[in-house]
């Protein structure tokens, strides 16, 4: 005889699968298990580090736990990490800055093949020469184009080199906007004038679909497994705000609409392919029951507990760190959050205010934008 | 009579055994000299009474101070018109060490696996000789009329030396490396900016006594005493001989006192 009675699909299915109980009374934040990892990165594998600014901290924290993080252009001799990191040495596995668009990584790729050349490569500023793809890495510029051009040559050797022994690549998608050379197509890191160039009519806004994401990166996909074959992919979205937006939407959504782009397509990947993994970096620092308490004064910059935070959960994912330690239980949350009605925080975003300063502090290009903000 | 202080560490020797004939060609000047090891002297620091005080951390510390001094372990920088600071050493080294696995980009090419530019480069020079110019600020105060001058360059006869001497090696690198004296006569424009902006006066080693870049010619070398008076090694590529110290001091008589010698030196 048929049984007729209705269960609902939801029944028995682990707590993490429910607000409440995988979240409100998990107990800690994050919980433990919230990322569980497709693959195990191991401490022997070499892994390649790429993305928004946020990755930088993905490097830092995989370095300092004792991962094999491919650094292809080491920082000279015995330099302060500060100094060095200025000139972008160690924030990545080569000194390629920033890289907030997946475009902007099938760009790299393409050209380490020979295979693409950026349109409108050097940017000038007072007389000095910046390399436009990466404009960040040499603070105050070359002294001519031809060495720009050299830098970048011995540049792409070694991003070459960093390929051809990654057997993974950790990638923090940060941004959908970004400025477009109009003939070409070529997208970069920065908008002209930001650091280095200038604006003419060839440049135009570009805001990235979902389409166009998962295009790109199934093409650096393709292109990685055909150096690599088992190369394997942990994607993060970058849970830092826009600083700005050309969108002409308020900076809120288009924050929220860039970000919920980049984490529709990583989400996609990871359920896609077996090679890509989603961690959820994004979610551990937005999440309601984080109250923002993870960012800085600024709403935008993460907090280096924060960063821990994120950090520690994926190690300890990856057999590499113990759990985070329990924090705050929903308890103590709400004796918090029963203080902060009774003192209230300042507004937020003095016009005044200043980025931190802090061993935490990361470098952002992006963060110039707000220099534009008219007083 | 203009009355000078030399205060340093071992390199004081050179220009105390230069004393004799320094008076007979620059009679109007009267110098005092006060040296103690080099340790103890780059750890030491000028009190609020005015005394320099190497640092001493034992009653032997102190007894090499007191035999080296005519029984001072201290020195009163009081009366002085200049007190020449000889012996620290802000190394040069560490900065062309950048080019151990680097070529300048702006440079030339000598088959290494990276390139790196001279904006980094002397940025980190800068880093450098900023903390070094913080520590003597710390150190010695604005109080007193001080004129720093480097610890002597290596004497170029080093590069005899590095097959039993490893640590010669850093220094034979950059005394063949062809971007070595653009970088070097940053690196001194930094050091000498850094200094002065703090408020004191620096002297440079006379060029009659360099060889190249951070280096002296091997003939000042030759024949060095401790400043306690005993002979050196004779492989010893950083303490220089008396005819170096006449230089040094003819040096500091002439660009900081103006006063002109009244014989001959020959």
């Amino acid at each position: 005889m048929k049984d007729d009675r209705i269960i609902s699909p939801y029944q028995g299915l682990e707590p993490r699968a429910f607000w409440r109980s995988g979240l409100v009374e998990a107990g800690q934040f994050p919980p433990l298990d919230l990322y569980r990892p497709k693959f195990v990165v191991t401490r022997d594998q070499p892994v390649m580090t790429a993305g928004s600014c946020f990755a930088q901290h993905v490097g830092k924290a995989l370095r300092g736990a004792g991962f094999n993080v491919i650094d292809a252009e080491p920082a000279p001799g015995t330099v302060s990490d500060a100094l060095a990191q200025q000139y972008g040495y160690g924030l990545y596995s080569a000194r390629y800055g920033n890289i907030y668009t997946v475009r902007q990584l099938l760009q790299l790729l393409l050209e380490c093949a020979g295979q693409y050349q950026p349109a409108d490569a050097v940017w000038e500023k007072d007389g000095r020469f910046f390399d436009a793809m990466r404009p960040g890495v040499e603070p105050t510029g070359h002294d001519s184009a031809h060495q720009v051009r050299e830098a970048r040559t011995a540049h792409l050797t070694a991003v070459a080199k960093a390929l051809s022994e990654a057997q993974v690549l950790i990638f923090t998608l940060g941004l959908t906007e970004a400025w477009e050379h109009g003939p070409t197509g070529t997208i970069y890191p920065t908008a002209p004038g930001t650091i280095a160039g200038r604006m003419t009519p060839d440049f135009a806004y570009r805001n990235f679909r979902h389409a166009e994401i998962r295009d790109d990166f199934d093409s650096v996909r393709r292109l990685l497994h055909a150096i690599n074959p088992a190369m394997r992919f942990v994607l993060t979205v970058s849970p830092v705000p826009l600083t700005a937006t050309a969108s002409g939407d308020h900076v809120l959504s288009a924050t929220t609409y860039s970000k919920s782009v980049l984490r529709g397509v990583a989400g996609e990947l990871a359920q896609d392919y077996a090679d890509v993994d989603y961690f959820p970096s994004y979610e551990i620092v937005t999440a309601p029951i984080s109250r923002g308490a993870m960012y800085e004064p600024n709403m935008r910059s993460v907090r280096s507990d924060g960063v821990a935070k994120v950090m520690q959960t994926f190690l300890h994912a990856m057999g590499a760190a113990p759990p985070p330690a329990p924090t705050k239980t929903v308890q103590q949350l709400r004796a918090e959050r029963r203080a902060r009605r009774q003192n209230p925080l300042p507004d937020v975003g003095p016009a005044n205010e200043t980025e931190s300063e802090t061993e935490n502090d990361v470098i952002c290009e992006e963060a110039l934008l707000a220099a534009f903000e008219k007083k | 009579m203009t009355k000078v202080l030399v205060l340093g560490s071992s390199h004081v020797g050179a220009l105390r055994e230069a004393a004799e004939p320094f008076r007979r060609v620059f009679p109007r000047v009267e110098i005092d000299y006060f040296a103690t090891p080099g340790p103890m002297f780059r750890a030491g620091r000028v009190t609020d009474a005015g005394f320099f005080a190497p640092r001493r951390t034992s009653e032997k510390d102190a007894a090499i101070v007191a035999k080296v001094n005519d029984g001072k372990e201290t020195c009163d920088l009081g009366g002085y018109d200049q007190i020449l600071c000889v012996g620290h050493r802000p190394l040069f080294v560490s900065t062309t060490a950048l080019l151990s696995a680097h070529d300048l980009l702006e440079g030339s090419r000598t088959g290494k696996p990276h390139l790196v530019s001279r904006s980094f480069v002397l940025a980190v020079a800068h880093e450098q000789l900023d903390q070094f110019v913080s520590e003597i600020q710390w150190r010695y105060g604005t109080k007193h009329p001080f004129v720093f001058t480097l610890a002597p360059y290596p004497s170029e006869g080093i590069a005899a030396r590095v097959a039993s001497y490893p640590d010669a090696q850093p220094i034979v690198d950059y005394m063949t490396h062809a971007d070595t004296p653009a970088i070097f006569a940053d690196w001194l424009s930094i050091y000498e900016t850094g200094l002065r902006a703090a408020g004191y006066d620096v002297l440079h080693q006379p060029e009659i006594t360099v060889a190249g870049p951070c280096l002296t010619k091997k003939r000042y070398a030759e024949g060095a005493l401790h400043a306690d008076g005993s002979a050196l090694g004779w492989a010893d590529h950083r303490h220089m001989n008396a005819e170096f110290g006449f230089e040094m001091l003819s040096a500091l008589a002439q660009e900081k006192l103006n006063i002109a010698p009244a014989v001959s030196a020959a």
